[in-house]
């Protein structure tokens, strides 16, 4: 049960992550300033406003259903969340994008 | 010091100082409960407003003489995906009560479906995009600029 949200990330987003780097893993290592910062930016942002939200209550989770390891107000999962999606976001962006408008 | 102010005289004048102070100290007061009521009260509308779009109108000031066409087709891809993948994977967390949302502050999307009354706020729904939009900006200022602008 406390591992519900966690796999339920993880199985969707990893997956996903493994499959770009088969396909693409030429194009992410000649473009890894353009993965590495838009994660890390993009995470701690989203990670910060997400912590307003939750202390404000618009949002919430079933502390059953989590690991109870907290940054803040959030369950460490909900930060992964945005630093894997922010990943998967940069990296399908380049997969996306003609060859001049990368290296 | 009283109250933070230098004792230079005493008497009439120290009393009245002390006395301006109360009424201010009240408002004070007042002001951050008000602003704690109006943070309780935030919506999931209100959040995007004070918090997302600023950061998008910062993102697409920075990025301006870079943008070009080619990218908005792009990331408008990327947006469909992320649209047709995190949709229902946040349905079934919803689903299943990993998280769940204050409806009161929320404007509740319900999809009846297979029997189960699927249910996510438009807010969630303009969230993707909006971590779509956000990110690939982003990678944009770590990316070479178009040769010509189209």
């Amino acid at each position: 049960m406390k591992w519900n949200y966690f796999v339920h990330l993880v199985g969707w987003a990893l997956p996903v992550v493994v499959l770009q780097w088969a396909v693409g893993w030429r194009i992410f290592l000649k473009n890894a300033r353009a993965i590495v910062w838009p994660t890390l930016i993009g995470g701690s942002f989203f990670t910060v406003i997400d912590m307003a939200a939750v202390k404000s209550g618009i949002w919430f989770f079933d502390p059953a259903q989590n690991l109870g390891i907290f940054l803040g107000p959030l369950p460490i999962e909900e930060v992964l969340f945005f630093f894997l999606t922010s990943l998967l976001v940069a990296q399908s962006l380049l997969l996306f994008l003609p060859a001049h408008l990368r290296r | 010091m009283v109250n933070g102010f230098p004792l230079r005289r005493c008497g009439a004048f120290r009393v009245a100082r002390v006395r301006r102070r109360i009424p201010s100290g009240n408002l004070r007061l007042a002001t951050s409960l008000r602003s704690v009521a109006l943070f309780k009260m935030m919506t999931y509308f209100t959040f995007h407003l004070f918090f997302n779009l600023p950061a998008l109108l910062l993102l697409l000031w920075l990025t301006r003489k870079r943008l070009c066409k080619a990218h908005w087709i792009c990331i408008g891809v990327v947006g469909v995906i992320v649209m047709l993948a995190a949709s229902p994977w946040d349905n079934w967390a919803v689903h299943k009560g990993i998280w769940g949302f204050d409806w009161e502050r929320a404007t509740a999307i319900v999809i009846p479906w297979r029997g189960v009354d699927w249910k996510l706020p438009a807010e969630e729904y303009a969230f993707f995009l909006i971590e779509t939009v956000f990110v690939s900006l982003v990678a944009l200022l770590f990316l070479p600029k178009p040769e010509k602008r189209p």
